[in-house]
């Protein structure tokens, strides 16, 4: 799983939940530009993607990662603080397989990802 | 020599001689042949026709006799004049009188004379008819006789001239006046002219008349004495004044008298012209004057009754006064005192009040301001002619009358100054929303020049879409229902500009009819400030949320045990930690709810629910906390029950409910979350505790923003005290109710409800293609009664909504193939919904063309206004059936159009959604036109209009 967001604190406690919690590999990047270089290095399953970074934000990263032949086909989970349902409509309409809003709970984080990924 | 005495009537003689305008005029045969004759006869060598006036006497005509004259004191006729008889003198020298005469002692030596006198009808002796002779002589009796019957002659000859003197200034009498009028003469009064005048206006004819004294004839009354009125008339030639005489019938006559001196060439008079006119009627009207006075007498105006001394002369003379005259009349005014000297103020409407009198005429005049006993008063003036040249004038008091004006003057100045300050936009409204009057404000508010808002109709001010909402709006609060109702409308500027304005209707009742009011704010400003508010909320929410994820995610992961298991007492000050972080985090999302709610963006995301399903997702989410409160959770849901709605918003008004029955529940009791069908096609949710309970009074606050019951309460139980108000709202928005039933120590039961969906059976024809869906939007559900058999008949498959949102969420699910709209719908517009549907939209015409179809006529439909206009000119129909309320411009704008237009007198049937008043009626009228109300006239009364109609038109054109 690649994580990216630009807040330290969250990429230690999503790193923590994802690695401790669900068991999975986790990759972190700290922005749009960083995360695409891991996401072409390294393909990951998954990658979680804060909406609202300086640079490229959540959006036009995802823009990128859809426009390599590399990361194309790789599943997308935006973060965000934002909770107007149509942003969240927005974002699915760009190719997001879901939202997570931030407050999350970090036990639950991987019991969310699977259930946005369609996995029981 | 003995000088001859002047006769008795001298002066009468004179003034007759000089009315025949005999002396010193040239000779006539007439008189020559006389004196030819008379020599003859008389066998004398002269002869003379003499006249005697003052000095001499003239010889109109003569025979043997030089001079034109002699002195009247030498000749002999004068002696003559002073008798009727024959004069003869046989021998002057033998004769006391003419013994020493220069005429008989010197040339022409005259020793005989014999002088016929020349005696009038009147009496007087104007001269003789003569024979001389210088030699003493004596005439025979025959002689005598026949001098005497040449004088006759000769005075025959002179009475002719009279006459003819006579009938010429008669005659001029006539050109002079209109009237009846007379002459008569001066010495005997005796009438020698009468006209036909004077004979209607006193019944005698000329020749009743002539001759007699008029004083005796007309039994004359004078004012004064005779004798002053002839001093008067000989001083001044004229004199006037009122006469009272007696028509032959014997009733009273009021006249003004009129007479004018005549004289004769030496300024003696002879003839008096009398010209009277009758005022008998306007002594009658002297006296209504004063009845009418009586009748006055108790009005607070003062009434003056004055009368014009006469036509030409304008002095108006008091001739009565009412007794509230007496504030206004100076103290002891006489009847009879001029209005000049009663009013010297008052001198300038002389003239006016004259015309008035003479022309029996009404007037108001300017107020005048008076000096009275109470101070300077101010008088409203206003005349008014009276019969017989009076005039009526009243004085009314108007002093407080224009304090108590000039005090409304001001108090209207200083609401209009309040008006012109205010920012809020005042109109003032008739029953149509026709603007009567518009503050200062509104011009500023609608970008408009000052002075065109005013005859037009509110309506123009605002978009299409608007003016239906405006109008039922406006309806209502003058049927007095929803008075000072707040409306939030989109306005348009005059230069095309939308933006947001506040309406508050208000009734303006005036003594003749009902206005309105309308107070406009514009909400550009605080639409403004409340999207920063929420924009300031948003990012606030926002920035604490970024936090709180950090520190909830630490605090999540220590207590999971991630890092390793915590010491107790270190996990239970976690938890806390943790489960504060929580509710910081719920209140966080709880006014960010509030905060779209009240700025109107809450937006459901509606799909198809399961109401078990959503009752298990809430249990689901509510076990732990149950759990911890040793709380059972109890599900009592009826079976096969859907519905649309938003799943999530749904799941947290029932976790509220749920969590906070929990949260009153006693340890070991049971929260129940049951779903029925309610009556009403709706779905009641209900969660039920066995709490303490709530205390009526505290009811109606359950639902207000941080309203739990007691602060205390709040910190105890771990809420936000919002959650019950979102949850109203989400219920709301869904087309629902939310509410409670509870009693101190019986427990709650919180419920709510949603619109449930139609049956499913009905549900299926939605999906199915091969049939035509008609859907019916109709909150009244009359469209729908009266056309469900029709449709069906027709093979429709037919959807019925019933507001609003249950339209909306119908149209998300289907399309149907027609949309019919009733726009009067319970939770909004229903032209809202025209610029999202990409359908045809009808109201009732597609049932109307269905049936007409049947009737054999070849229907056209319009959509709209505009359209109705176009097809109208286009098509040039036999008959327009028309509906009211239309999208783009409404039924009253299309018959005003069509009106101007040759459409003017095509039949007409208007079908409208509400009353119509008589005005409407007038208002929708083209040729020979109907009126239906949908809710009164059913669906076979208005065939039978069509049916009618077309019969009667078929029938005036022929086939």
């Amino acid at each position: 799983v690649l994580l990216i967001d630009d807040e330290p604190d969250i990429r230690t406690i999503g790193r923590i939940a994802l690695s401790s919690v669900g068991g999975w590999n986790v990759l972190v990047a700290a922005s749009g530009a960083e995360g695409i270089a891991l996401a072409q290095r390294h393909s990951p399953d998954l990658i979680l993607l804060d909406v609202m970074m300086p640079g490229l934000d959540g959006p036009e990263t995802l823009a990128e990662l859809r426009a390599a032949p590399g990361t194309q086909a790789i599943p997308v989970i935006f973060m965000t603080a934002k909770v107007l349902r149509s942003e969240v409509e927005r974002y699915v309409a760009l190719g997001a397989r879901g939202v997570i809003t931030k407050p999350f709970d970090p036990m639950r984080l991987c019991d969310d990802v699977r259930a946005l990924m369609g996995e029981p | 020599v003995k000088t001859p005495p002047r006769t008795h009537n001298e002066s009468t003689r004179l003034a007759t001689l000089r009315a025949t305008r005999l002396v010193d005029s040239l000779p006539e045969a007439a008189f020559d042949d006389l004196a030819t004759l008379a020599a003859h006869i008389c066998n004398m060598p002269m002869a003379l026709v003499a006249l005697v006036d003052e000095h001499r006497e003239w010889f109109k005509a003569k025979v043997g006799v030089e001079p034109s004259d002699y002195p009247r004191d030498l000749g002999f006729c004068a002696h003559t004049i002073l008798g009727q008889e024959l004069l003869e003198v046989s021998d002057a020298m033998h004769d006391d009188r003419f013994f020493d005469n220069p005429l008989v002692v010197g040339a022409p030596h005259i020793r005989f004379y014999a002088g016929a006198p020349l005696v009038l009808e009147n009496g007087s002796v104007l001269g003789t008819l003569c024979v001389l002779d210088r030699k003493p002589a004596l005439l025979s009796l025959a002689q005598r006789e026949a001098l005497e019957a040449l004088a006759r002659q000769a005075s025959a000859q002179i009475e002719l001239r009279l006459h003819e003197e006579e009938a010429r200034r008669n005659r001029r009498l006539l050109e002079l006046a209109h009237d009846s009028m007379l002459s008569r003469d001066f010495a005997s009064d005796s009438i020698t002219f009468w006209n036909d005048g004077a004979a209607r206006l006193y019944g005698y004819s000329a020749e009743e008349a002539l001759g007699r004294s008029s004083h005796t004839l007309l039994r004359t009354r004078f004012p004064i004495p005779l004798e002053e009125i002839r001093q008067q008339l000989l001083a001044g030639g004229r004199w006037e004044g009122e006469l009272e005489h007696r028509e032959k019938s014997g009733r009273v006559l009021h006249v003004t008298s009129r007479w004018l001196l005549e004289r004769d060439e030496t300024g003696a008079p002879i003839y008096i012209l009398e010209v009277n006119d009758d005022v008998t009627g306007r002594r009658r009207a002297e006296t209504s004057a004063r009845l009418y006075s009586d009748l006055v007498k108790n009005t607070p105006s003062a009434v003056l009754v004055l009368r014009c001394d006469d036509e030409l002369a304008p002095a108006l003379r008091l001739v009565s006064a009412n007794p509230a005259a007496a504030d206004v009349l100076p103290d002891d005014a006489p009847v009879g005192a001029t209005l000049g000297e009663l009013f010297p103020d008052l001198a300038g409407l002389l003239p006016i009040l004259h015309g008035l009198a003479r022309n029996e005429a009404r007037q108001n005049l300017p107020d005048v301001t008076l000096t009275t006993a109470a101070g300077l008063r101010r008088y409203a003036v206003s005349a008014f002619g009276l019969p017989g040249l009076c005039v009526g004038v009243t004085l009314e008091d108007v002093t407080e009358r224009e304090r108590a004006q000039s005090e409304l003057r001001a108090h209207q100045l200083r609401l209009q100054a309040i008006l012109d300050a205010a920012n809020e936009a005042i109109f003032i409204l008739d029953a149509e929303l026709g603007i009567d009057s518009a503050s200062p404000a509104c011009q500023r508010l609608f970008w408009r020049p000052a002075g065109t808002l005013a005859g037009t109709s509110l309506g123009k001010l605002f978009d299409e879409a608007s003016q239906a909402r405006l109008r039922r709006a406006h309806d209502d609060v003058r049927r007095g229902a929803g008075g000072g109702a707040r409306l939030e409308m989109v306005a348009l500027r005059a230069d095309g500009v939308a933006f947001p304005v506040e309406i508050v209707f208000g009734l303006l009742p005036l003594p003749d009819r009902l206005m309105s009011t309308a107070v406009m704010r514009d909400l550009s400003e605080r639409k403004e400030i409340e999207r920063l508010k929420s924009e300031f909320v948003s990012t606030v929410s926002h920035e604490l949320r970024t936090p709180l994820t950090s520190i909830r995610g630490s605090l999540g992961l220590i207590e999971g045990g991630v890092l390793g298991q915590l010491p107790d007492p270190a996990r239970e000050l976690v938890h806390i930690a943790r489960s504060n972080t929580d509710r910081l985090i719920r209140l966080i999302n709880d006014i960010l709810d509030l905060d779209k709610i009240d700025a109107g963006r809450l937006e459901l995301q509606l799909r198809r629910i399961d109401t078990r399903e959503l009752v298990a997702t809430t249990i689901d989410g509510m076990r732990g906390m149950a759990a911890e409160a040793q709380v059972q959770l109890v599900a009592q849901v009826a079976a096969g029950a859907t519905f649309d709605g938003d799943h999530d918003r749904l799941v947290q008004v029932l976790t509220n409910l749920v969590s906070n029955a929990i949260k009153y529940s006693p340890a070991g009791a049971d929260v129940v979350v049951r779903v029925d069908r309610s009556a009403e096609g709706h779905l009641r949710f209900s969660v039920s505790d066995s709490g303490p309970g709530i205390a009526a009074e505290q009811l109606p606050k359950l639902f207000g923003k941080f309203q739990q019951l007691d602060a205390s309460d709040r910190r105890q139980r771990g809420g936000t005290g919002l959650g019950l108000a979102i949850s109203k709202a989400i219920v709301e928005h869904h087309g629902g109710a939310i509410g409670v039933f509870s009693k101190p120590g019986r427990g709650s039961t919180f419920w709510f409800d949603v619109p449930s969906l139609p049956s499913t059976s009905s549900l299926n024809i939605i999906d199915d293609a091969t049939r035509h869906t008609v859907l019916l939007i109709d909150g009244l559900g009359d469209v729908y009664s009266a056309a469900r058999g029709q449709l069906a008949r027709e093979g429709f498959r037919l959807l019925r909504a019933a507001s609003l949102g249950e339209a909306r969420r119908l149209l998300d699910r289907t399309t149907p193939s027609v949309v019919v709209l009733d726009p009067r719908l319970p939770d909004g517009d229903g032209f809202t919904l025209l610029g999202q549907l990409r359908l045809p939209v009808i109201s009732t015409r597609a049932l109307l063309g269905v049936q007409l179809h049947r009737l054999g006529m070849r229907t056209t439909e319009a959509r709209d206004g505009v359209d109705a206009i176009r097809l109208a000119r286009a098509e040039a129909p036999d008959l327009i059936i028309l509906e009211t309320e239309l999208p783009n411009g409404d039924g009253f704008e299309v018959v005003d159009v069509l009106r101007q237009e040759r459409s003017r007198a095509t039949a007409l049937i208007v079908y409208s959604g509400r009353e119509l008043s008589a005005a409407d009626r007038q208002a929708l009228m083209l040729g020979p036109t109907r009126h239906f109300t949908k809710t009164r006239s059913s669906e076979e009364q208005l065939f039978a209009a069509v049916r009618a109609l077309m019969d009667e038109l078929t029938g005036e054109e022929g086939p």
